[in-house]
């Protein structure tokens, strides 16, 4: 890039993405880096709080009642799930998705035509769904404590039930990471440090009562990270 | 401070462990957390979408947008980092001003004279940043720097202008527009550092 002015700054790119002034490829780029760049993320997350006075100082404005009902239809309009005959052929899942897990994960890979290096994981773990396909792929990537969680075939679940994804501590102690999602990817953190050999198992909860401490019944999945 | 007063920073730390509780029962997928969650925040944050956006239309659809996002990732608010209304107001700012681009390039192709219609001089609600020693020190610092880096980091933060829209609207060359962000930028760092 050819400098605009001899006397201007180096641009700081933290400041700029926060003020909005970073656009296009210069933003993707950033933004692209930003993903695993702790020190970036905290940069981004230090200018936020230098501008945070300029948001907190606009008057609160009540919205209109209609607004939270909006959101609501919204959230239960993307939460239908309402398969439940597959439901019945939970205990099949359970007994071939053990087993397979490891075993279909590079096939998964290329069959799915999810791109390692697009994926940039270098531990996964394929969950398989009540198919015994593969319902989700969990990586992780370098020494971050995120799961990065992809939805591929998920199990169809009852609309109030959900899929609860645990991890065993050194201790053997179970603690709850998240929900899996229906669709998409999702990143989630790890409450308590990832290890290679971490295990992570899945349990079918009610959304309504999620357990924080143990499963309220039977895992249906359990596995660990394989290196790829 | 009389007798049975709450001290507004005790009060508000407290407000931030209960909101914190809150997103985190949201990343579990706990609509009753997400609906107390709303309660507390949503006129801050339909404040802030308004000031960017002006027109009501846009900014309901836009709130409901910024707290879709706040549902769906919960998992990446980082206590640490943020406390929980930076990190939610952060979120509806940002709507606001994808909103507010993607608006402004119909405009654009339609009617370019109607680019700007929006950049009123209140673009920077410096008198209210007076109420908290955050926005004191914001303010103080916001005065030391040079009326037309101030001028250009306000459009921007609450505009979402280009450097290029930067440059149109001021009637500069867009690498002064740009020197006038970076020394802003670089001026407000030192200033508001500890």
């Amino acid at each position: 890039m050819t400098q605009q002015n001899q006397k201007s700054p180096a641009p700081d790119l933290a400041g700029e993405y926060v003020l909005g002034t970073l656009q296009g490829e210069r933003q993707a780029d950033f933004e692209h880096r930003l993903k695993e760049d702790t020190a970036l993320q905290a940069e981004v997350s230090a200018w936020e709080q230098r501008f945070a006075p300029m948001l907190e100082a606009i008057e609160p404005v009540k919205p209109p009642v209609d607004a939270w009902r909006n959101i609501e239809q919204r959230l239960d309009s993307s939460s239908q799930r309402d398969k439940a005959g597959i439901w019945s052929s939970l205990g099949f899942w359970r007994n071939l998705g053990m087993v397979m897990a490891s075993l279909v994960m590079v096939l998964t890979l290329t069959l799915f035509g999810i791109d390692r290096a697009d994926f940039e994981m270098d531990r996964v773990l394929v969950v398989m769904n009540d198919q015994s396909q593969a319902g989700w792929i969990i990586g992780t990537a370098g020494s971050g404590g995120q799961l990065h969680v992809k939805a591929v075939a998920p199990t169809q679940v009852p609309k109030d039930k959900v899929c609860q994804l645990w991890m065993e501590t050194n201790d053997g102690r179970l603690v709850s990471v998240g929900i899996l999602p229906e669709r998409g990817a999702e990143r989630m953190n790890v409450p308590v440090s990832l290890r290679s050999d971490s295990r992570f198992k899945i349990s079918i909860e009610p959304v309504a009562e999620l357990p924080a401490t143990k499963p309220s019944g039977e895992f249906v999945f359990e596995g660990g990270l394989a290196s790829i | 401070m009389a007798v049975g007063e709450i001290d507004p920073k005790i009060a508000n730390a407290a407000r931030n462990e209960q909101l914190k509780a809150l997103l985190a029962a949201c990343t579990l997928k706990d609509r009753k957390a997400f609906a107390q969650l709303y309660e507390m925040t949503s006129s801050k944050l339909y404040g802030v979408i308004l000031r960017i956006l002006v027109r009501d239309t846009w900014a309901q659809d836009c709130l409901q947008e910024a707290y879709i996002k706040i549902w769906n990732s919960a998992d990446s608010y980082r206590p640490y980092l943020a406390a929980p209304t930076t990190w939610m107001a952060t979120i509806a700012r940002n709507q606001a001003l994808d909103l507010l681009r993607r608006r402004r390039r119909e405009v654009q192709m339609a009617e370019p004279e109607k680019l700007l219609e929006a950049s009123d001089s209140k673009t920077m609600p410096l008198e209210r940043l007076q109420q908290s020693d955050e926005g004191r020190r914001l303010n103080d610092c916001l005065e030391q720097i040079k009326s037309q880096q101030r001028q250009v980091i306000a459009l921007a933060y609450f505009k979402g202008l280009t450097h290029e829209e930067l440059a149109s609207q001021t009637g500069t060359p867009l690498g002064t527009a740009k020197t006038w962000i970076r020394r802003g930028l670089e001026q407000l760092k030192r200033c508001l550092e500890p």
